[in-house]
This record gives structure tokens, sequence and C-alpha cells, in this order.
């Protein structure tokens, strides 16, 4: 199991508890091996779906099968470390938003495991500190 | 290791096997820890019974099927259901995207976190 977790909230809203990302053990052991494209195969796709999805046309949406594919295709970035993964999968998993924008205090940190409090009510009133 | 790399699968009478896309089980009370997983990357806990299952590689298509359980329906003597999350009117999918999709526990407009829950994706 990771000793990470990734706390982040979105700035859009801003009433919402901060969510909490688990990464899971078989990608990790995937991003340990080396088997992970570079992350721009990623934002290609999402970039794509989010115009689809903006011009109201993402009940039928299909990707390009060639952009598709490059996520298996397209050459591997090599071993990662348990950190390296983790920053690779903030900008995978986690809203472009979150992380790539500059706000007045972070959006977004990573913990360690045990730092996560277990207690609901407790964490539905977290707030990442600046 | 060796992969096996084809484009359909058929039984030998012809018939055609669907593989999943991805599937998960997690447990959802506390801080979520995932048991046990294929094509998932992460897991996201966006709030009381309020999941998010990221696919470690985008499904093709936005059109994919999914079912979700949970094995603590019996929690407070209610029923308990899970469903994909959306928008108003059940008619926004922008939370069923090609790499992740968001599930909602509950019941009466009230949500819950639960023990065991698993998510299962085809297409």
């Amino acid at each position: 199991m990771s000793n990470y977790r990734v706390i982040f909230e979105d700035p859009e809203k801003p009433d919402d508890a901060a969510c909490v990302l688990v990464p899971s053990d078989e990608w990790l052991e995937e991003a340990k091996a080396g088997l992970l494209p570079p992350i721009s195969v990623y934002w290609a796709l999402q970039d794509d779906e989010q115009q689809a999805i903006a011009e109201g046309r993402h009940a039928t949406f299909k990707h390009d099968p060639e952009k598709h594919a490059a996520q298996w295709t397209a050459p591997r970035i090599g071993p990662l470390t348990e950190e390296e993964a983790i920053e690779y999968l903030v900008m995978k998993d986690i809203p472009r938003h979150i992380w790539s924008q500059e706000y007045n205090r972070p959006m977004f940190k990573i913990v360690k495991t045990e730092e996560v409090p277990s207690d609901r009510q407790f964490r539905n009133a977290w707030r990442i500190a600046s | 290791m060796s992969t096996l790399k084809v484009n359909s699968l058929q039984t030998t009478s012809g018939a055609g096997l669907y593989p999943l896309k991805a599937w998960v089980s997690f447990g959802g009370v506390g801080t979520v820890s995932v048991l046990s997983s294929g094509n998932v990357s992460s897991v996201t806990d966006v709030g009381v019974g309020r999941y998010t299952t990221n696919f470690s590689s985008s499904l093709s298509s936005s059109n994919y099927a999914t079912s979700f359980d949970n094995t603590s329906y019996h929690y407070l003597n209610v029923s308990i259901n899970t469903c994909l999350e959306g928008g108003s009117n059940g008619t926004a999918v922008t939370l069923k995207t090609t790499s992740s999709v968001r599930q909602t526990v509950g019941t009466n407009g009230v949500n819950y976190d639960t023990g065991h829950q698993s998510v299962v994706v085809a297409q």
C-alpha cells in the first residue's frame, strides 16, 4: 500500500469537503516498473473530451484511435520512485485547474497516509493551510 | 511473462468474449483503501458516500456500462443504493468520462460511507 495520499480542494466548489486521492497498488507497481507513457498522452485525451463536453457532444464522444492507442504505443518514461509516481498521479487524476494554477493558498498537498484523519466529521471541516 | 495481444476474443464456437475494462474493490469507511483493482490508478474520496474511480488507461469512448455494489446495504437498517453521480435531472454525464466515473452511495438524499464498495466497467 502506498505511503502517500493526496488531499485536494476544488476552488470552484469552496463549500465541498477536501478530497482524498488514494493510489491503487496495481498502478503504483506499473509506475515503479517503468510502464507509464508520458503524461502528455493523458492530457491530449482529456483535452479532446473536455472539448466534446463543452460542445455538447459528449454522449457520442469517441477518442481519436491514434491518440487513444498512444497510451500503449508511446515510449515509456522509465521507472519512477513512489514520490515521483504520486506527482505523476496528481497531474493525471486531479483536475488540471486545481494543480496548474496559482491560488492564494495551496489547493493540494501530498501527505503521508497516517496523516489523513480517519474521522469523517473532522475531515469534512478540513482546509489545506498555506 | 508473455502478453497476448488480440483485437477480439471468441469462444471455439464463435461467441464473442468481452473482457472487463476496469474494476476495483475498495473500503469506503474512514480513510478509503483500495483492496484490489484492474486498470484503476486511484480512487478519490470526494465526500460522504461519494467516490471517483480513476482509470489507469482511458476508455475509447464515453459509452460504457458501469455496475456498482456495496456490501453494507443494511447499514442503519435502511436500504442504501449506489448510483452513477450526474447533474440535474440525471442528464449530465460529465462525471462519467473516459478517464473516471463517480458514484454516490445513499438513500433519500442522504449519503453514507459504506464498508465495501466495488465498481465494474465494461465496454
